[in-house]
């Protein structure tokens, strides 16, 4: 197997796979500014959102987490974070001081003190292709793969999922950590039902209680809501791809866990620690925002495994797509990267496995995705703890 | 062609569908990836990928797969009948029961 990678080293250790300049959104209002430098200048990638204004306390500092958490993405080679509001603890200047702090480059645009959008625009442009001239001089460089955050999440599961793909995406889990990297799975809908699993596999009791408590804490706030979890999940597509119940889904999500064991658990959009292994983040089943959650603690590539197939992938984290169900792989194949589908067949989990590996890692030093191909950046969502006001 | 399904862990009782297969049709099973087989005639149509019991299961009992508990029997459901959301019910996420990690 191959125990490295080419990335791109950063001043605060951490190693990218891709250069990009970012155009960091600090609000909704200065989503049309970055979406229209990516268009215009080349290697740059947008982060927007819907979010940032009137938001009650922890809801808006989980939205600057979630902010800050791609500027520091080692994907990113420069930032570029443009807003003019002053949302306090939330402006685009109190983001670039966060990501400063990673060493890279970072520059603030605000639209009002430069005299409105088109200014703004403009000066945005203008630093975006001075970004990529400085940064693009920067060649890869050979790197172990203790310097890699594997990012893993499932979306549109069936019954496929937890015999095909999941267990594939478990299988690479397994190989990245014991070439001493470190994995990062999330979804906490999926680990209700898999406690006993989740108390087997803990590294400490604590790990295991941190887990559990999340769990306790979602399956809380949707009876809260004066609802029932069933109706919502298993979502409608997963009943048809033949899944029953929420325990079901659970225990074929979590076979992409493979078997190492469960070094630490995280909070939404934190960051993990430096020791190997496999590490959990509380977020909710909702793709974008679970993977959203994992870019910011700094994974720089992601499996998303899926049964219906899917057209996810976010804008920074390098994420590819794979499918054991042949049907879905024809159908969506514009946005899916590789087929597993022949475990069906005879294929062994090791065979498929290592297919998965190799295009995770070819990935790693470059291949482009389909997402990245197409310029399509559909799935950055912040998950959010509390309501408008 | 035989029809195959899938019996993830030897605890199982129930059976995933590889592909679609209709009722009174033989069924060979594989048990926790091996080619140890035991087959099961269908009861009813069963869609692609979807389950079927392996066991015959009374109502309240709980449903296994990847030897863990997925859920429980809402009725009597007979081996080779279709499992889904129609005879299964979750145990977890609801109002009316306490919920028992």
């Amino acid at each position: 197997m191959r125990d490295c990678f080419y990335g791109y080293p950063r001043p605060d250790g951490q190693v990218g796979i891709r250069n990009y300049v970012l155009m960091l959104s600090g609000t909704l209002y200065a989503n049309p500014t970055c979406e229209r430098v990516v268009w215009m200048v080349q290697n740059t990638i947008p982060i927007v959102h819907p979010l940032g204004r009137c938001q009650i306390a922890p809801d808006l500092a989980q939205t600057f987490k979630t902010l800050v958490g791609p500027g520091r993405n080692p994907n990113a080679g420069a930032v570029i974070v443009v807003d003019h509001f002053k949302e306090q603890g939330c402006t685009a200047d109190d983001i670039a001081q966060e990501v400063a702090q990673s060493g890279k480059p970072v520059e603030v645009v605000n639209i009002r003190h430069e005299g409105g959008a088109l200014a703004a625009l403009q000066k945005s442009a203008r630093l975006a292709v001075e970004f990529n001239r400085k940064i693009n001089a920067q060649p890869r460089e050979k790197t172990p793969l203790s310097k890699l955050i594997y990012g893993f999440n499932c979306g549109t599961s069936d019954v496929t999922s937890g015999l095909a793909h999941n267990r594939c995406v478990g299988w690479v889990c397994d190989r990245i950590i014991e070439a001493g990297g470190r994995a990062l799975g999330a979804e906490t809908t999926e680990m209700i039902g898999g406690e006993e699993l989740i108390k087997a596999r803990a590294k400490t009791p604590e790990v295991a209680r941190t887990l559990l408590g999340f769990i306790e804490r979602m399956e809380k706030n949707i009876l809260a809501c004066g609802v029932d979890m069933r109706g919502s999940q298993p979502t409608g597509d997963n009943i048809a791809g033949g899944l029953s119940t929420i325990e079901e889904k659970s225990l074929g999500a979590m076979q992409k866990w493979g078997a190492k064991t469960i070094v630490g658990a995280v909070e939404y959009a934190e960051p993990i620690g430096q020791e190997a292994g496999l590490w959990l983040m509380d977020t909710p089943g909702h793709g974008g925002e679970s993977i959203t959650g994992i870019a910011a603690a700094g994974a720089q590539v992601m499996s998303f495994s899926t049964g219906g197939g899917h057209t996810i992938n976010h804008p920074l984290m390098i994420t590819m797509r794979l499918t054991g169900n042949r049907e879905s792989w024809e159908k969506m194949q514009d946005t899916m990267e590789v087929d597993v589908s022949d475990m069906f067949e005879g294929t062994s989990l090791e065979e498929a496995g290592e297919r998965l590996l190799d295009e995770v890692l070819d990935t790693c030093d470059g291949k482009m995705t389909k997402a990245e191909a197409l310029r399509e950046f559909n799935a950055f969502a912040i998950n959010r703890c509390g309501p408008s006001v | 062609m035989k029809h195959t399904a899938m019996i993830i862990h030897p605890d199982d009782n129930v059976a995933n569908l590889i592909g679609a297969a209709d009722k009174d049709e033989p069924v060979e099973c594989t048990v926790d990836g091996r080619r140890e087989t035991r087959e099961v005639i269908l009861l009813e149509n069963i869609p692609a990928n979807h389950k079927f019991a392996a066991k015959n299961l009374k109502a309240g009992d709980p449903i296994i797969k990847y030897g863990m508990n997925i859920g429980r029997a809402s009725c009597d459901i007979q081996q080779g009948q279709y499992v889904h959301v129609h005879n299964i019910e979750s145990n977890r996420g609801r109002g009316d029961l306490q919920s028992s990690p």
